[in-house]
């Protein structure tokens, strides 16, 4: 998305003049280059969002700080990007990450916070699969183990192996929350 | 689009709130230095609780209404501070008799004042003007009022005299 430089920087500065209505348009403005930045550097969508709203947050919260000599752009993508930082830097503190990539996790050469890590990962993941019913368990195990169930066909099982995996995420992120 | 606008606005409100505070700081810490060397400090105090309410408010609605309070109060600071020294002349003496200078002192302070916030905010609209004008007012009287209601009566007349006319002259924005 192209932002135009020269309105947001006047808006900018109507926001620190105290200009309410420049409010809505400021965000309007910002809200898909700052959501769209935070994408690109975390891999969740639900962590990317939430920098996103806070790095907002903190923007407008702070518009006092805004120079309005320099282009607000890069200004309000550098505190996107810390508050990227930081949600990174609290997710590895928490030792979670998106089942998407559980499969990227080996064991090798692990050290001995990467096992305890690793233990308490997989502890989780068999709390949230006991979390979900028969039948959405049954899905993601064939679906890990590629294996087809008799009587499915390839259509029927895509679908309820997607709708496995979405309860399973959503009852992950319940479980971090 | 999942982002929570009101929680933004907030953000905004409350950012704008703190930084009216710091910014009315300065009017607090002169208002405790006049209550604590006026001769009517509980006068003093309730003037400029009101005087630190609306420069506050003002700092925190921003635009012209936040423009005009710095000129204003450094307005009122010349009729403050010309009351402050008139009262220990005390009165001035001539041939003719003897006068106290503490009333007329506080109005010509007023008109100085009222004239330089019409001049500094002349891109502003009434409403701003006269907010200025009560933001001098209060300044001034927290001089002017241990000189007595004399001295608030000669503030408010000099200040009158000079923003009245320039308020008719503007827009009401």
């Amino acid at each position: 998305m192209t932002l135009r430089r020269e309105p947001l920087d006047d808006d900018m500065r109507r926001l620190q003049d105290g200009d309410r209505d420049a409010v809505s348009r400021v965000f309007l403005a910002l809200w898909p280059v700052v959501s769209g930045y935070c994408e690109r550097l975390l891999d969740n969508h639900a962590d990317a969002e939430d920098a996103a709203q806070a790095a907002l947050e903190k923007v407008f919260g702070q518009i006092d700080r805004y120079d309005p000599d320099r282009p607000a752009i890069a200004w309000v993508l550098a505190v996107a990007g810390w508050e990227c930082r930081t949600v990174r830097q609290r997710s590895v503190r928490r030792r979670d990450a998106p089942l998407e990539h559980a499969a990227d996790m080996q064991a090798g050469d692990a050290s001995p916070e990467d096992l305890v890590a690793r233990a308490g990962e997989i502890a989780a993941l068999r709390q949230v699969l006991a979390s979900l019913d028969e039948g959405d368990r049954h899905t993601i195990e064939l679906a890990f183990t590629d294996v087809l169930d008799e009587g499915c066909h390839g259509a029927t099982f895509r679908k309820r192996k997607q709708r496995a995996l979405e309860r399973l995420r959503a009852a992950f992120r319940r479980l971090t929350v | 689009m999942s982002a929570d606008l009101t929680r933004i606005e907030r953000a905004y409100e409350r950012g704008r709130a703190r930084r009216a505070l710091f910014h009315a700081l300065p009017i607090a810490l002169l208002v405790a230095m006049m209550s604590k060397v006026s001769s009517h400090a509980s006068w003093t105090a309730g003037i400029g609780a009101a005087l630190v309410g609306a420069a506050v408010i003002c700092l925190w609605r921003g635009l012209a209404l936040g423009r005009v309070v710095p000129p204003a109060v450094c307005a009122g600071c010349v009729p403050l501070v010309a009351a402050m020294v008139t009262m220990r002349i005390g009165h001035l003496c001539t041939p003719a008799g003897c006068a106290t200078l503490c009333v007329p002192v506080c109005f010509a302070g007023a008109l100085f004042a009222g004239g330089w916030i019409a001049h500094t905010a002349r891109d502003a609209g009434r409403v701003p003007l006269a907010v200025g004008a009560g933001l001098a007012l209060l300044t001034g009287a927290l001089g002017c009022v241990a000189v007595g209601a004399g001295g608030i009566v000669g503030l408010g007349a000099g200040l009158f005299l000079t923003t009245v006319p320039a308020m008719v002259r503007r827009s009401p924005a």
